[in-house]
């Protein structure tokens, strides 16, 4: 007797299911026969007429415009010796001798572009004069591999003035491309290496075109298959004033520092200067290394936005800081009054004002006007570092302020606790002295002091300070509009808020130490500072220090001062005290400012009518 | 009489093919990915084989009716996750069917189709008719009609379709009267000619009749199955080496470490190389047809004529569409293809497979 399984009855349906399988894939088998053994020689001579030729075009990259309209970062032709590296008809050292390269200049290049498909051509020679497109254009019929192509790049019209807002492109490098934060790049592309041309590369890159073109065995165009258009990138609309940033360029001079200039009301960076710069133009397309080497040498590092990517002592500029505290935790009032007699002793250490003499009897008023140490030294001691440093925090110190650029540095607001997991070391007494007058540890940025000044400028709104106004499609549509953000607020009541900023005023129109800003028909209010490089006695004469070791000069304000509409805070390494260079500088600025607006009015009435 | 024994052995043929298979997708996915942007897809392709690996080890050691048991629950969280992509899926290459999680992505329709076949296998295994009428499939109908619409709407048609063999695998096996078949072919025709003039839309439809005249739209649609046919044919008899096709190196071809990765392969290996590897798919799918006929009951020969019917589906639809014979559907070829999530489900039927046949009967 035969054995029954539980599945014996479906052993039929099962055999139909495999039969049907075999005569499949007998089927498939035949197929494959009559395409490669058949029809194979056929179909191999057609492989080899038939080869295809994929041309990436570069996009056009977005346009930049600042706040008027005027275009500050555009694109133009470069011409560009490229080689196509399969079927090579010559050798590496015929091209090379052909180009005036050298062999190993040409093998470096092949070699970095190893992992893109070999049908893309190799840059070999970039944005080569057009007198050489010339001389070069009709020899090239008996060089099969090479070819000229056009590429646009960048041109930056306002060169070195704007460099640190826009950034430029350049090649991406290995690392960039291991980073992921450049999508859909392969080597040979142009990123945006830094600034705007960074921080917005994926809006302004745009999207490759491809011609996809059937070529013979010589590399002639047989038919196009598929041609898709590049799409330029979207253009951005700045908050940048460029006739006011090159102004301020031009003003700031031989000075090593920089200067931000904001709306305090929105948040928008009306200028922002760095100096030394750099041309852009110089050193952005394919091959920018040895020039980029040069500057990454400079003295000064011209390559880096010192309003953003450096921090620096504050200096007297903190005692607005620690006037603001000491008001709001009620520890002085506007009538609180100590002697400066030029030095006091705290904790057996003796600290200096820097009125040698002494200033006598100051109050807030007084001591802000004249940034009297003593004063500070007291008042700061009165509410102490943890108050000091939460307040700090608050106007928006110790964090990056996020603004629309790359590697914002956050700078540094010291207390008990970060000393000891940082150092290992207790809180000295002393240093919260050092402290409130903005020395010590605490490092701020320009652009952090800028939206803190524009704070108590605006009644109290930490404003997030942005560069990037729009961003719109090719044909004009807006995408994105950005509105001013409030970061926080600084927790200080109108009446405190008034006492510091009527000190402001007295600082530059009543005989302080920021009289230098005084403008014609216009009230300016602001705070001088002089931030020591090295701890020496305040009183040694700066001229007989080696320039590295002399103090930095700080100067930061807001005018008009009934109706803020403008923040300035300006930074000169190394140039002496506050009072002498920066305060005056602001000065200058201003009245340009002012005139430029009024011109801008006028021209604006006359259009009307 | 004779004795029964149920055997806990590990059937190693089958899962060396799945293997060789593997490794042979692996090799091919460098080849054409090696000097592109994507180069490391291979090594990705490791991973999940490694896991796939991992999946059959454990699956292989469950009793295939445990699994069986949760496959409701299963069935109830794809469609879950099929409903919450709709909802919420980004767009990716057209169609919502990605979850990400980090640098993992998956595809829940691809493991949809594993929980499938277990739980449309409970069912009729459980219905214990020896034949199944027409009122028998009206419920299973439903539980396709599921994620089959479902996977549809994101739209990802390729993927849905996939589920249809292993419906009429399941159910043509599990004995479903000659008449109630007729009459589906019938209604199979007229669907047909009803979807065509009403519900197929244009790109669907210019697939089609791509398919019917590539020659015709050469540029277009066309284009990859002309390319690849002339991928295969250059092959020749022995191919044109490993690494030198020039139609695949010179990206012709699209898609080809996807869905047209057998061009590939046909044009550096030859007739040769084909016929090597169809043996080693027809072997695979031939002993999961094999397990199927020794199962131990009804539950293990549906869910291994599922699988088989799912495998076998792929296989043909995609060998068959880079020859031309069948239309660009975007079906990956089973274990070969670049892709995670269908690489590690096939996996994991595999295990499921695997511990049907180490519980199967013998007899002596």
């Amino acid at each position: 007797m035969r054995f029954k399984t539980p599945v014996e009855i479906y052993q039929t349906r099962l055999k139909f299911i495999k039969i049907f399988l075999i005569l499949m894939f007998i089927g498939l088998v035949i197929r494959y026969w009559q395409l490669q053994v058949m029809r194979g020689p056929e179909y191999f001579i057609l492989s080899e007429q038939n080869r295809i030729r994929i041309t990436t075009m570069p996009a056009p990259r977005g346009l930049v415009l600042d706040r008027n309209g005027a275009i500050i970062t555009k694109n133009r032709p470069a011409y560009n010796v490229v080689l196509y590296r399969y079927q090579l008809t010559e050798s590496i050292s015929d091209i090379a001798k052909f180009l005036n390269l050298t062999p190993e200049q040409i093998k470096e290049r092949v070699n970095k572009y190893s992992n893109v498909p070999i049908s893309e051509p190799v840059v070999l020679k970039f944005d080569i004069p057009f007198e050489e497109v010339a001389l070069l254009k009709p020899r090239l019929i008996d060089h099969t591999n090479l070819d000229i192509s056009v590429e646009p790049i960048r041109f930056y019209p306002f060169g070195d003035k704007l460099v640190h807002v826009l950034g430029y492109t350049s090649e991406i490098s290995e690392m960039e491309i291991g980073s992921g934060y450049f999508s859909e790049t392969t080597s040979g592309d142009l990123i945006g290496k830094t600034g705007i041309e960074k921080k917005f590369d994926k809006y302004l890159k745009g999207e490759k075109g491809e011609i996809t073109d059937v070529v013979d065995n010589l590399g002639r165009k047989v038919e196009n298959l598929l041609t898709r258009e590049p799409k330029s990138g979207k253009t951005l609309a700045l908050t940048i004033d460029s006739e006011l940033q090159s102004k301020i360029y031009e003003l700031f001079g031989e000075n090593v520092g920089a200067v931000v200039a904001m709306r305090p009301d929105t948040g928008e960076i009306l200028a922002m200067v760095s100096n030394p710069a750099y041309d852009p133009n110089l050193i952005q397309g394919h091959f920018p290394e040895e020039k980029w080497r040069e500057l990454m040498n400079a003295e000064n590092d011209p390559l880096q936005n010192r309003s953003i990517q450096n921090t620096y002592s504050p200096g007297s500029m903190f005692k607005l800081v620690i006037a603001l505290s000491a008001l709001q935790e009620n520890k002085i009032n506007e009538d609180t009054t100590y002697n400066c007699s030029g030095i006091q002793y705290f904790f057996r250490d003796p600290f200096r004002c820097n009125k040698a003499s002494g200033h006598g009897k100051m109050d807030l008023y007084d001591a802000l006007r004249l940034s009297c140490n003593i004063f500070f030294y007291n008042v700061g001691n009165k509410v102490g570092i943890e108050k000091i440093s939460a307040y700090a925090k608050r106007f928006g110190f110790n964090s990056r302020t996020d603004i629309d650029l790359v590697e914002e540095k956050k700078g540094l607001i010291p207390d008990p606790e970060w000393k000891k997991y940082h150092l290992k070391e207790p809180w000295y007494a002393g240093e919260t002295i050092s402290v409130s007058i903005g020395q010590g540890a605490v490092q701020i940025t320009l652009v952090q002091q800028a939206a803190f000044i524009s704070a108590i400028a605006n009644g109290g709104k930490l404003l997030q300070p942005f560069i990037t106004k729009e961003i719109k499609s090719t044909d004009g549509k807006i995408l994105y509009s950005a509105k001013p953000k409030i970061r926080g607020l600084l927790g200080i009541s109108p009446e405190n808020l008034d006492k510091v900023k009527r000190g402001m005023w007295g600082v530059v129109n009543d005989y302080g130490t920021g009289w230098g800003a005084k403008i014609f028909g216009k009230e300016v209010a602001g705070k001088t500072g002089t931030a020591q490089v090295i701890k020496k006695d305040v009183s040694a004469s700066q001229k007989d220090l080696p320039w590295e070791f002399r103090n930095h000069s700080w100067f930061s304000c807001f005018a008009p001062f009934d109706n803020p509409e403008i923040v300035l805070v300006i930074l000169a390494e190394h140039a002496g005290d506050g009072s002498v260079v920066a305060a005056p500088l602001a000065g200058k600025i201003l009245r340009e400012y002012f005139k430029m607006q009024e011109a801008r009015a006028e021209k604006e009435v006359a259009d009307e009518n | 009489m004779k004795i029964k024994l149920e055997r806990r052995e590990f059937y190693y043929p089958m899962l060396i093919m799945t293997v060789a298979i593997t490794l042979l997708g692996i090799a091919f996915i460098y080849s054409t990915t090696h000097d592109s942007a994507y180069s490391d897809l291979f090594i990705r392709q490791i991973f999940w084989m490694l896991f796939g690996l991992a999946a059959i080890y454990f699956l292989n050691r469950i009793d295939y009716s445990v699994v069986a048991r949760y496959s409701p629950i299963f069935y109830l969280a794809i469609i879950v996750m099929l409903v919450f992509l709709l909802m919420v899926g980004q767009l990716i290459g057209g169609a919502k069917s990605w979850f990400y999680f980090r640098w993992i992505s998956l595809q829940p329709s691809e493991f949809g189709k594993i929980v499938f076949i277990l739980f449309l296998s409970k069912h009729i295994a459980e219905l214990g008719k020896a034949q199944l009428s027409f009122k028998d499939i009206i419920k299973p109908s439903v539980y396709l009609a599921l994620p089959l619409g479902l996977i549809a709407l994101q739209p990802d048609l390729g993927s849905a379709i996939t589920y249809i063999p292993i419906f009429f695998g399941i159910i043509f096996v599990g004995r479903l009267r000659l008449r109630v078949i007729i009459s589906l072919l019938l209604l199979f025709l007229i669907g047909v000619f009803f979807s065509w003039s009403y519900v197929l839309k244009p790109y669907q439809k210019q697939r089609i009749t791509t398919f019917l005249e590539p020659e015709k739209n050469k540029k277009e649609a066309g284009y990859q199955i002309y390319q690849s046919k002339i991928a295969i044919g250059s092959g020749g008899v022995w191919g044109k080496g490993y690494l030198k096709g020039t139609q695949s190196q010179l990206k012709f071809v699209p898609e080809q470490h996807t869905d047209f990765i057998f061009s590939v392969l046909a044009e550096e290996t030859g007739f040769v190389g084909v016929l090597a590897t169809l043996g080693l798919y027809l072997g695979l799918i031939i002993s999961f047809l094999n397990t199927a006929a020794t199962a131990r009951d009804k539950l293990g020969l549906l869910i291994a004529t599922g699988f088989a019917s799912l495998f076998a589906f792929h296989f043909l639809i995609n060998v068959g569409m880079v020859v031309g014979l069948m239309p660009t559907t975007g079906i990956p070829l089973p274990l070969f293809s670049y892709g995670g999530s269908s690489l590690l489900s096939f996996y994991i039927g595999i295990g499921i497979i695997l511990s049907i046949r180490s519980r199967r009967f013998v007899y002596l």
